[in-house]
């Protein structure tokens, strides 16, 4: 007899399915809401077969809130909010020494480097619903990214050895990256994908606006107001803090819901988040995130005393200002922590080395002239006066915790000693002029140099300046510009020294790019501008560098895939510091802590710890799994 | 009086044209354009762009034409409602301007209407009883208005409303209005953020309109038709109404061509210390980071207010006072 279940039994079975699935998962009120009013699918059915399950740093959240934090620009300066939201192919842990596989459920990585196979989490979608899987890894990897149009040059974390990644579908839900060679640095890039163009896009969602599957886009980008199709796709597409369209899918916990005229944007919860915490809720806990444009820093401190704002740690939060910040904390209900800084350099002062005046670029060449006016800095009262002697008098390097660092890198003529550096101009040949003030270039013109600061680093340069002038005979003069036109002068090669900060030169950072320890970036130190140009351009226009440039930029390139932990990893390590070191590309100051302000409110939140471009800011301390404490 | 409108409106045209050309070459003249903006943006976020690239990137959008040329298509563009894209927003021009004229008419207007309420009866009442305690008091308070920087007195306040009163600082609305639909309690709201800002960019306005008043009001009250006029009997307060104090408005009057602008863009330096949402800010910002259409329309708007501005003072002088003649 062919067994009959009775419809007591199928009741029953389904009971128990519903049962156990409703007792595995629970989600956020607001959604909850939704289900039952029918506009959403359960949250089993949203969360993925195997969803990332986080330990939360103290105690299991509550739901609920909305996270305020402020922002400078409309497209520019929301690190509190963006650093807080974005999710990465890997997860820097907060030892900042480990990567876990975040989006993607688990890697493979090949015992030579040369390929990585990433298993996606099946199941897991867009904040639409639509599923997220391997077709939208390779329309990113073919229609964006090897696109000629949206991606004319490639980024530096795409190739290996000068050669494009190449990326594979195994099936839907196994995709394989092959590099040219090793590619020991794989881990780190996966755990700044967010900055690395993502790997992946919503096919759904952007084919619509890309010439290749829709022949209509020129005119639909015409339409929008843009002259090209690619032009109106990056506008779609921007993911990161340019992102003004709501209508992008994401898989971050918030996603972006409206942005109203003042350019505030406001973010809603993602029903379809792909992570729960250990008792199986589905995260974020809060609600929302406002990202509030607060263009003013002075307003910034008083909208957090007034407790308005949630966390913030991009600056400028000054350490000057800590006792502003700890006196209030009782007002403002919120801490201050003072978090470790990767930076080599809060600022560094750098001249350009192909600057278009020909006396500077001979005088800025020469080695002996930038050692010089290295010992011409007091560190020790931009310290005492701008940091209340809570930060380090350093020269431009990696950070000391950097494994292959020698002692004398970050000391070397880092000292103040006025009456050497005053003899070693001399020798170069600057004289004085018979006032006795300043001194000449040897075309006999009076020296002088003009510092370009952003305003964030306008205090250090001020002091800089002084420094040179009143110790040096050399006078300087600030001109403070704005952020963008900052840039702007580097690229353009307009500018005869700038002061900006030295970061993102620790070993993470020389593993996954070289950070500023490529001699050339022009952005946004413009050290080189038109040597930048003639390595962009494979020597085809700009100038050549000097050999030791050469060198210094190959041997950058080849650390990139040199295994950690080797002999010539130490080596190749070792060498870049020196002739970085021995050459004072850039002229350090001081590094000072970096303030990190945090609403008492908040809960699941660091204590301590580093908060640096290094580890991707916020990210290692996981946003997602912050609460308000009820 | 028609060909005298008509006259004075032609004048108005032809300024605005010229003034159209100085604003398109001030703001090309930094190093640098909206191209070199986009492709530093790519490179912030740590993409690169390949020279050759940025040159037919600069052809496309019409960067590699001369000077003149770009300003017949900017023009051409403007008088087709088209006034190009903030580069920084990546909005429309158009947009972003109108989206903030409301908020800054609104903040300018009434805080024109609070220091004309304040500077007028105290600039008639200082003048009239000159040298009294309440003169040496409101003089005092006019000069420290005066000597007081805008920012500064807007920092102040600010602190001192947030502490005393629980004020939300800066901006025109708490955090948990800032977006809500218009209600009673968030107008109420935005009632608790106008005090600062009035008494701000009031402050020096009335300052110099009270000493301005009370000194053209002193120099009337010494003629000798006042004089005249009282010993025929005249009531003290029709008289000093009636005559003195008409003729006394004149330089206030001339001002409202310069009061324009500053309803459009609302005390720049002000706006920007205090969040508010304003053409001003907006303009500080496009002007720094050389967002050129929004820089460009900004300033164009400005010198269209201050012109219309001097013209309705033309006229409105005209109007009060008959021995101004028009030739």
């Amino acid at each position: 007899m062919k067994t009959r279940l009775t419809p007591v039994v199928v009741v029953f079975l389904l009971l128990m399915l519903v049962g156990t699935a409703a007792a595995q998962y629970n989600e956020a009120p607001m959604l909850k809401e939704r289900v039952l009013a029918g506009e959403l699918p359960p949250v089993e059915e949203r969360l993925p077969k195997q969803p990332l399950v986080v330990e939360p740093f103290e105690e299991i959240g509550v739901y609920g809130g909305v996270l305020r934090a402020g922002a400078f620009g409309p497209t520019s300066g929301g690190l509190d909010t963006e650093g807080v939201r974005l999710q990465c192919i890997g997860q820097i842990e907060p030892d900042l020494a480990t990567i876990t596989p975040n989006i993607v459920r688990d890697w493979d990585i090949a015992e030579d480097f040369t390929s990585i196979t990433l298993y996606l989490r099946e199941g897991m979608k867009w904040s639409d619903g639509h599923p997220f899987t391997a077709d939208d890894w390779m329309f990113w990897y073919e229609s964006i990214a090897l696109n000629e149009q949206l991606n004319p040059v490639k980024m530096q974390a795409w190739l290996v050895d000068g050669q494009m990644f190449k990326m594979t579908k195994i099936d839907d839900y196994t995709i394989r990256l092959d590099f040219a060679a090793p590619y020991p640095s794989i881990d780190i890039v996966l755990a700044k994908s967010h900055w690395n163009g993502q790997f992946f896009a919503p096919k759904h969602y952007l084919s619509q606006f890309h010439i290749d599957y829709n022949d209509k886009a020129e005119e639909l980008a015409k339409e929008a107001g843009y002259s090209t199709w690619w032009e109106a796709f990056q506008f779609y597409s921007a993911f990161d803090q340019t992102q003004l369209n709501p209508d992008l899918p994401g898989i971050t916990p918030w996603v972006l819901k409206s942005i109203d005229t003042f350019g505030n944007k406001y973010f809603e919860r993602n029903p379809y988040y792909w992570k729960v915490d250990t008792a199986g809720n589905q995260l974020p806990y809060v609600d929302g995130q406002l990202r509030e444009l607060v263009s003013d820093g002075e307003v910034r401190i008083l909208k957090f005393i007034a407790g308005e704002l949630h966390s913030a740690g991009e600056n400028p939060l000054p350490v000057a200002d800590y006792t502003l910040y700890k006196e209030n904390e009782a007002a403002g209900n919120y801490r201050t922590m003072l978090f470790d800084n990767t930076r080599g350099s809060d600022a560094s002062v750098v001249f350009n080395l192909t600057v278009q005046n020909p006396a500077l670029r001979e005088l800025f060449n020469n080695v002996e002239f930038r050692k010089a006016m290295s010992l011409g800095i007091d560190r020790q009262e931009i310290n005492d006066i701008l940091y209340f002697g809570q930060a380090k008098a350093l020269q431009a390097t990696a950070p000391p915790m950097t494994s292959f660092i020698e002692e004398w890198m970050t000391t070397y003529f880092a000292e103040f000693d006025p009456d050497k550096a005053n003899a070693m101009l001399d020798e170069i040949g600057l004289t004085w002029h018979s006032s006795g003030n300043y001194r000449l270039l040897p075309n006999g013109e009076r020296l002088r140099i003009t510092i370009e600061a952003t305003e964030e680093f306008a205090a250090v340069a001020e002091m800089v300046a002084e420094h040179w002038t009143n110790y040096l005979g050399v006078t300087a003069n600030l001109q403070v510009v704005e952020r963008t036109f900052f840039y702007e002068r580097a690229l353009s090669n307009d500018r005869e020294c700038a002061v900006w900060t030295f970061d993102g030169a620790s070993e993470f950072m020389m593993r996954e790019n070289g950070g500023r320890l490529l001699p050339t970036w022009g952005e946004p130190l413009g050290v080189a501008p038109l040597w930048q140009t003639w390595f962009d351009t494979n020597g085809s226009s700009g100038e050549q560098p000097p050999q030791e440039v050469i060198d210094q930029y190959n041997a950058v390139q080849k650390f990139l895939y040199t295994t950690p932990g080797t002999d010539e990893y130490f080596a190749l390590g070792r060498e870049i510091l020196t002739r970085h070191g021995e050459n004072v590309w850039a002229i350090g100051t001081t590094v000072a802590p970096r303030v990190i302000l945090m609403s008492n409110k908040l809960g699941n939140t660091p204590n301590e710890g580093t908060f640096a471009w290094d580890f991707g800011f916020w990210s290692p301390y996981k946003g997602d799994q912050w609460f308000f404490k009820q | 009086m028609g060909s005298y409108i008509f006259n004075r409106f032609c004048y108005m045209l032809i300024s605005i044209v010229l003034m159209s050309v100085v604003a398109f070459i001030i703001i090309q003249l930094p190093p640098g354009d909206y191209l070199s903006s986009y492709i530093m943006q790519l490179q912030a976020s740590g993409e690169r762009v390949d020279p050759a690239q940025v040159e037919s990137l600069r052809r496309q959008y019409g960067l590699d034409l001369p000077m003149y040329q770009r300003y017949f298509v900017w023009v051409k563009n403007m008088l087709r409602g088209d006034f190009g894209r903030s580069f920084d927003w990546n909005m429309p021009v158009r947009t972003l301007i109108a989206s903030r004229i409301p908020m800054t008419v609104a903040v300018s207007l009434v805080t024109m209407l609070f220091t004309y309420l304040v500077a007028i009866p105290f600039g008639i009442y200082s003048a009239v009883k000159q040298y009294s305690i309440v003169d040496y008091i409101v003089t005092v308070l006019g000069f420290v208005g005066l000597a007081m920087p805008n920012f500064l007195l807007a920092l102040f306040l600010m602190i001192f409303f947030q502490r005393v009163f629980g004020f939300s600082p800066g901006g025109l609305f708490s955090p948990e209005y800032l977006n809500a639909p218009w209600s009673f309690a968030r107008f109420v709201d935005m009632l608790k953020h106008l005090p600062v800002p009035i008494i701000v960019i009031g402050a020096s306005g009335m300052a110099s309109l009270m000493r301005v008043m009370r000194s053209s009001l002193l120099d009337e009250i010494k003629m000798k038709y006042v004089t005249n006029a009282r010993a025929k009997g005249l009531k003290e307060r029709v008289l000093l109404f009636r005559y003195p104090v008409r003729v006394a408005l004149n330089p206030i009057l001339s001002s409202i061509g310069w009061m324009f602008p500053q309803i459009l863009s609302g005390a720049t330096i002000t706006a920007i210390v205090l969040n508010l949402p304003t053409v001003g800010a907006l303009m500080y910002r496009a002007l720094l980071s050389q967002d050129m259409y929004l820089a460009g329309t900004c300033v164009l708007f400005l010198t269209v207010f201050t012109l219309v501005g001097t013209f309705i003072s033309d006229i409105l002088l005209v109007c009060a006072d008959p021995r101004i003649r028009f030739d």
